[in-house]
């Protein structure tokens, strides 16, 4: 989370007070259209983009507009593996924040939709309760960890990360939910990754490992349902231990 | 197409684009990061209100500011200053005194003890917002939202050692509120103690860093 100390406790009940919902409906239309008129008045054709806007078909607004609900569940052959074996992880670990919600369409968590700013915020949602709850029998994992105990250069990262995301069960569970800091839950990955400047991607596996000899993690993290994968070593706090992430190629 | 590079550029290749004339790259970070921008200004503001006129005004301006973006620091803690800043600016304006809201409400989980948590959120959310702006600024960006102390640095602009100072004497501040509203140590509360905490907390927290 931080390197500060907290003594007090005081930490806790301040983060139970956080946000999470995402960005309500109505305010959201309110900001793209003013986004589109500056747009429009950048562009020094307010009539047409703004018009354009009001059908949500302008150009400006072609890039952002919200694909239908993202699918949790990869297409690829990895599929099975990770969700299968984050269920064993979340069984053996306990740890019920890393469910993400499955709401019959197959929707991100809330939370997880409040953190990423992403496409997982369906659009039929957008008029839904913030506050509204999964249901405890809807919920799947949502990513894998792992504690490979691999010592990783930046090598051999990406060949390394391209083992653990193709079959992640290969590798031990992780039993020391200390060494996760933050990524103990989907919404503190989904933080991570917007620290990271990638907050539309999603994790799927963690991995406890050591790199050049530092503790850390190797958060990996693809573009749902079928972009690209990548790979950051950073710290349980989710700083960066190396610059920049490494591509992962994908079976 | 388009749709496919601006969604694997990062933040940073985004405001470039953006800064040369892209008319998509900015739709792009902004679908990315309102949600985040959003969660940071109601617990900023501490009013929902305030919170979307700030997040709505903040992201106009880092449209029309884009090219002061020089890239040192993260897109992110970029965003994280202007809606800070803008949140600033608006609570000053708009409501000198903090005021508790049905939002605290709202958020309260449903559970059997959903009483006592109301109650002890509506203690912190007031304590919280009874601080010095200064170290509820840095607390809502450590302590709520998890930014690392080194970046909430950058988006408050000033060095990380008074980040954890604002934060620590915040904290106590908090405590103390929290106790002299009847709550123990993690926010309990205790069995003689009234529901309504409205008005009775005054954490200043020490009037400097």
């Amino acid at each position: 989370m931080t390197d500060n100390q907290d003594p007090t406790g005081m930490r806790h009940l301040l983060a139970s007070l956080k946000e999470s919902g995402p960005m309500p409906a109505d305010l959201n239309d309110r900001i793209r259209a003013s986004l589109a008129d500056e747009q429009a008045a950048r562009a020094g054709d307010a009539g047409d983009a703004a018009a354009g806007d009001a059908d949500g078909e302008s150009g400006f607004w072609g890039a952002m507009d919200e694909p239908g609900p993202t699918p949790l569940r990869r297409r690829r052959p990895v599929a099975p593996w990770i969700l299968g074996a984050a269920a064993a992880t979340v069984i053996a670990l306990g740890v019920g924040g890393l469910m993400l919600k499955n709401g019959g369409g197959q929707e991100a968590s809330s939370d997880a939709a409040a953190q990423s700013g992403s496409s997982a915020q369906p659009t039929a949602d957008r008029g839904a309760p913030a506050d509204a709850t999964p249901s405890a029998d809807s919920e799947v994992p949502a990513f894998v960890i792992t504690a490979s105990g691999a010592d990783y250069s930046k090598a051999t990262l990406a060949d390394g990360a391209a083992k653990l995301l193709d079959n992640p069960t290969e590798f031990p569970d992780n039993t020391d939910d200390k060494a996760l800091g933050t990524m103990t839950t989907a919404a503190g990955a989904t933080d991570c990754l917007a620290r990271l400047g990638q907050p539309q991607m999603q994790a799927v596996v963690i991995d406890v490992a050591r790199f050049d000899g530092k503790d850390g993690l190797l958060l990996i993290a693809e573009s749902l349902p079928d972009g690209p994968s990548r790979a950051w070593a950073v710290t349980s706090g989710c700083e960066p231990i190396w610059p920049n992430p490494v591509k992962v190629r994908t079976s | 197409m388009t749709i496919p590079s601006l969604a694997e550029d990062d933040d940073r290749a985004l405001m470039r684009r953006h800064a040369g004339g892209d008319p998509e790259a900015f739709g792009e970070l902004y679908r990315r990061h309102r949600d985040r921008m959003w969660a940071v200004a109601v617990g900023v503001c501490g009013d929902r209100e305030l919170a979307a006129e700030a997040v709505q005004d903040a992201f106009i301006s880092a449209f029309r500011r884009a090219d002061t973006y020089r890239g040192d620091a993260a897109v992110t803690t970029w965003l994280h200053r202007i809606v800070v800043n803008a949140c600033i600016d608006l609570t000053r304006r708009a409501r000198p005194t903090s005021e508790l809201s049905d939002d605290v409400i709202r958020l309260a989980p449903a559970t059997p003890d959903a009483t006592g948590r109301v109650d002890t959120r509506l203690a912190v959310h007031e304590a919280l917002h009874g601080l010095p702006e200064a170290q509820r600024l840095a607390l809502v960006l450590v302590d709520m939202h998890a930014v690392p102390v080194a970046e909430a640095a950058e988006i408050l602009q000033v060095a990380p050692g008074t980040v954890k100072s604002r934060c620590s004497r915040g904290r106590e501040a908090i405590g103390r509120a929290l106790r002299d509203a009847g709550f123990g140590a993690e926010g309990t509360s205790r069995p003689s103690d009234s529901s309504d905490t409205s008005g009775r907390t005054n954490p200043q927290g020490g009037g400097h860093d």
